[in-house]
């Protein structure tokens, strides 16, 4: 479904350009869950930013479903893949409502029976139409998030790249949106790529986790593995001594 | 990496927001309450509104027609017959000042809706695009800000001939540039945005980002500073009538009504003292405005 | 020995849309210990900590019927005697150090200058002191980190330079509001460990805010569990895996784990009562 090789990026500075992402190979299958884990700045987000088209001039090859990315365009893309951010607080827009925060996906593309379609994935993602008429600050940060989510599927997307999408949520708001996106998972055949610096919530839902450290994936590690500890890199290690000491 | 603590007001338990209800209007009567809370804000509304009042009533606020000349009451000073008193022609210098107000808010009102659209239009291209697009607005606008726009405008209007019109276009070339910078500014701080990157992702045109989601996060600011330029707009267009570029005789213009006050002034006051307070009084009300609106409209200066 | 006691603290914000009572009812009691104040966000904890400091904004209203900090009464404090309580005897570390520090002075400079406010010592002394200072909160070159700026050093850095800041005058509380939310889980335990071997150095009782109760569970003696400005729990650290309170119980279980995953995570049901019911210790 997605597959990246020896993926590099550097980001031009003013001064000297400086590399962030160094030889990533991934290669992510049809409905599968796979995760990113490594600390602050170590390249996670830049790698959702390249697949997005945020990033421009990468080396090395993506190709989506096949196509390569680079032929692709944003609008082609935008049928294929779409992203849920980190900050709630900023991935919607202040002065739109829910109900065109949801609309504006599907005016984009010209389709028909919008409300429909609108009320189908609120009611995907838990919220009811009452919702509809509100502004983003006027809900709580996990119904924030549930928006966001909604609007990422409202198109129909194969691919959702989810910047680690509970890590500005209090723990049992962070249940509900991982219940959620376990839920959305099984019934949309979706692939998700995930990021987090949780080890936990990553190992919870990826069947795959690549572990990086600064601009480059150290190890990938399946979830069994990881478990029983079956893990080679000292940082992979290291990671998870952290988060097994913390249960 | 952000963590529980960054997410603000998330009231789930002890009242939850619940205010479907919480439409434009409610939000508009409430911001409106907060604004005139502030004395220094209230002052300000109170005078813009006495001037649309004037304005639009002027016909039954005049106690004379303003053009009417009376050569046996010439110079006549402030009575009960003649609130302000007369000028050299023996016209009536309240209702002068009365049916000035339409002409200020003529000038004001078609400046604004020059210098807003354009200015966003050139600022929002020139953020978002970034490269040659930038490269060139910047330039132009470092061209027109680095004249003074009373020097510019008189250059403008002596190119143009005088006249209310042209003196209008003249104040508005002078008076865009700033607006583009800050349309500027405000979106290079939106531009990577999440909500934006959310829009592109959807397959957003450049066009749809900028008119759907970037405009409208500069309109608050834009406002601000729109109203705070009405201020400098009334002094330009006060400055261009008194040097007789801007509206022509007999129109009662309240710059022009000091120009040709200055040759009496010394024994008529009241020709020079009553349209320069007008003046000073409106566009002082507009500072306080735009001062309470960028408290109410600008989150950063809480 | 108690440190600190409050009883029946109370803080009301004014707020556009009327009054906001924000923490009710609270009291504790701080002996020579490390306490945990935890909850999600937006239930009180740190207006509870800012209240002690009287650090709220002004338009806010505490009350209480109790503020004793040992022979001190908080609450008959004026401005000048609580500037005097700040700092030399109970400081707060915030949860950013890039907004806490002064981004146009030296980080040694600060640190330094934090002790000279309180103490009457040459500058020579008081750099030696924060240079010491630096080399105890692991910090590997404390010559060259004194003369950093905020903006040059990392977030895990900053930290330490913050905790410094505020044990170097010595003080007998020290509050830290979420101190390592920010850092990363590596760094997050060095900080953590530093901050644990100097308090317990220099004797120092502390008290603990955080939305973690894992992590609490771990670092912290006591625990008070807030919800909706109440405190809903009481109860010693070690003993929260048995916790009474379904609203503790729920935090805890909420959390995704790597030896026992569950293919969906429990949901908190919230109670009404827990806003109203007392809690028993
Ligand atoms: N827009 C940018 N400009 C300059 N540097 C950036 C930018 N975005 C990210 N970086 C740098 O790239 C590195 C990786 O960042 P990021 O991918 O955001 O890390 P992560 O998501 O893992 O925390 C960091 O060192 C960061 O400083
Ligand atoms: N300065 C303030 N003005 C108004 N309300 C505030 C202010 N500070 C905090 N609050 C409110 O008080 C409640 C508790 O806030 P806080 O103590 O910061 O929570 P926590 O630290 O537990 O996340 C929140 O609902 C918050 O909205
Ligand atoms: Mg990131
Ligand atoms: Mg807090």
């Amino acid at each position: 479904m997605i597959s990246i090789q020896s993926l590099s990026f550097d980001m031009p500075g003013s001064t000297k350009s400086k590399r962030i992402l160094n030889d990533i190979n991934i290669s992510i299958g049809k409905g599968e869950c796979f995760g990113l884990v490594g600390e602050s700045g170590s390249g996670k987000t830049s790698i959702l930013k390249c697949l997005a088209g945020q990033f421009q001039g990468w080396e090395g090859a993506i190709a989506i479903q096949g196509k390569s990315l680079a032929e692709t365009s944003l609008k082609e893309r935008s049928n294929t893949m779409q992203m849920v951010f980190q900050d709630p607080y900023g991935a919607l827009h202040p002065r739109h409502t829910i109900r065109k925060i949801l609309n504006e996906p599907l005016a984009i593309k010209g389709l028909s029976d919008k409300s429909e379609r609108i009320l189908k994935a609120l009611k995907d993602v838990g919220l009811d139409e009452t919702f509809l008429p509100r502004y983003p600050h006027q809900l709580s940060g996990g119904q924030r998030q549930r928006v966001a989510i909604a609007r990422a599927i409202i198109l129909d997307p194969d691919i959702i790249l989810l910047d680690e999408p509970t890590s500005a949520l209090d723990v049992s708001v962070q249940a509900e949106i991982l219940n959620l996106l376990t839920s959305l998972h099984r019934r949309h055949q979706l692939t998700y790529l995930m990021v987090s610096h949780d080890l936990g919530v990553i190992a919870h839902l990826c069947e795959r986790v690549a572990v990086m450290k600064s601009g480059e994936i150290v190890e990938v590690v399946s979830r069994d593995d990881l478990v029983e500890g079956n893990v080679a890199h000292a940082y992979t290690k290291v990671l998870l001594q952290h988060a097994l000491s913390r249960e | 990496m952000k963590n529980a603590e960054v997410v603000r007001n998330s009231d789930y338990s002890l009242k939850a927001r619940h205010n479907p209800e919480y439409t434009r209007v409610a939000l508009f009567v409430k911001s409106f309450k907060k604004l005139c809370r502030n004395p220094l804000s209230a002052s300000g509304v109170i005078i813009v509104a006495l001037l649309l009042i004037c304005a639009i009533a002027a016909p039954l606020i005049a106690t004379h027609n303003p053009l009417e000349q009376d050569l046996a009451r010439v110079l006549a000073s402030p009575s009960l017959a003649h609130w302000f008193g007369t000028d050299e022609y023996g016209r009536d210098v309240f209702s002068r000042l009365v049916y000035g107000s339409r002409v200020t808010l003529y000038i004001i009102f078609l400046v604004t809706i020059i210098v807003g659209p354009v200015g966003l239009l050139v600022g929002t291209m020139s953020g978002y695009f970034g490269g040659w697009v930038d490269s060139v607005f910047m330039r132009i606008t470092d061209i027109f800000i680095s004249f003074p726009s009373l020097v510019l405008a008189l250059a403008f209007v002596a190119a143009l001939g005088p006249g209310l019109e042209h003196a209008v276009i003249a104040i508005a070339i002078t008076s865009w540039p700033p607006v583009a910078r800050l349309a500027r500014a405000e979106t290079l701080t939106l531009r990577n945005s999440d909500y934006v990157v959310a829009a592109q992702l959807q397959g957003a045109s450049a066009c749809r980002v900028l008119f759907h989601y970037i405009s409208l996060m500069c309109l608050p600011s834009l406002i601000v500073r729109l109203t705070m330029n009405m201020a400098t707009v009334i002094l330009t267009a006060a400055a261009l009538g008194f040097l007789g570029l801007g509206a022509q005789p007999p129109l009662p213009e309240w710059g022009a009504m000091i120009s040709t006050g200055r040759s009496y002034m010394l024994e008529s006051w009241w020709l020079v003292a009553f349209p320069g307070a007008a003046i000073m009084l409106v566009s002082l009300a507009f500072n306080l405005l735009g001062d309470g609106l960028r408290d109410l409209l600008d989150p950063r200066t809480e | 020995m108690d440190v600190l006691t409050v009883e029946k603290l109370n803080v009301t914000f004014r707020t556009d849309e009327g009054l906001k009572h924000a923490v009710r009812d609270v009291s504790f009691t701080l002996r020579n210990e490390k306490l945990a104040i935890v909850g999600e966000s937006g239930s009180g904890k740190s207006t509870v900590g800012k209240a002690i400091l009287r650090l709220n904004p002004p338009s806010t209203r505490v009350t209480a019927e109790k503020l004793q900090f040992g022979k001190t009464n908080l609450l008959a404090c004026n401005e000048k005697e609580i500037r005097a309580i700040r700092g030399q005897h109970i400081s707060m570390i915030m949860q950013d150090p890039k907004f806490s520090l002064n981004p146009v002075m030296t980080v040694g400079e600060q640190i330094s200058e934090a002790l000279s406010v309180h103490r009457n010592i040459s500058r020579r002394e008081a750099k030696e002191a924060a240079l010491e200072m630096l080399k105890e909160v692991s910090i590997a070159d404390p010559e060259h980190v004194y003369s950093q700026y905020p903006h040059e050093i990392s977030g895990g850095m900053g930290q330490r330079v913050m905790i410094a800041m505020m044990v170097i005058p010595e003080p007998d509380i020290i509050i830290a509001d979420e101190p390592t939310s920010a850092l990363d889980v590596s760094v997050q335990q060095d900080v953590l460990n530093i901050l644990t071997r100097l308090i317990e150095k220099k004797n120092i009782s502390l008290i603990f805010i955080s939305h973690d109760l894992n992590l609490v569970k771990k670092f912290c003696d006591r625990v008070l569990v807030m919800y909706g400005g109440r405190v809903v729990e009481s109860i010693k650290a070690n003993e929260l895996s048995n916790a009474s309170h379904p609203y503790t119980r729920g935090l805890m279980e909420s959390l995704p784990s790597l030896k026992h995953r569950r293919e969906t995570l429990p949901v908190m049901t919230r109670d009404q009562n827990w806003l109203t019911q007392e809690y028993t210790t």
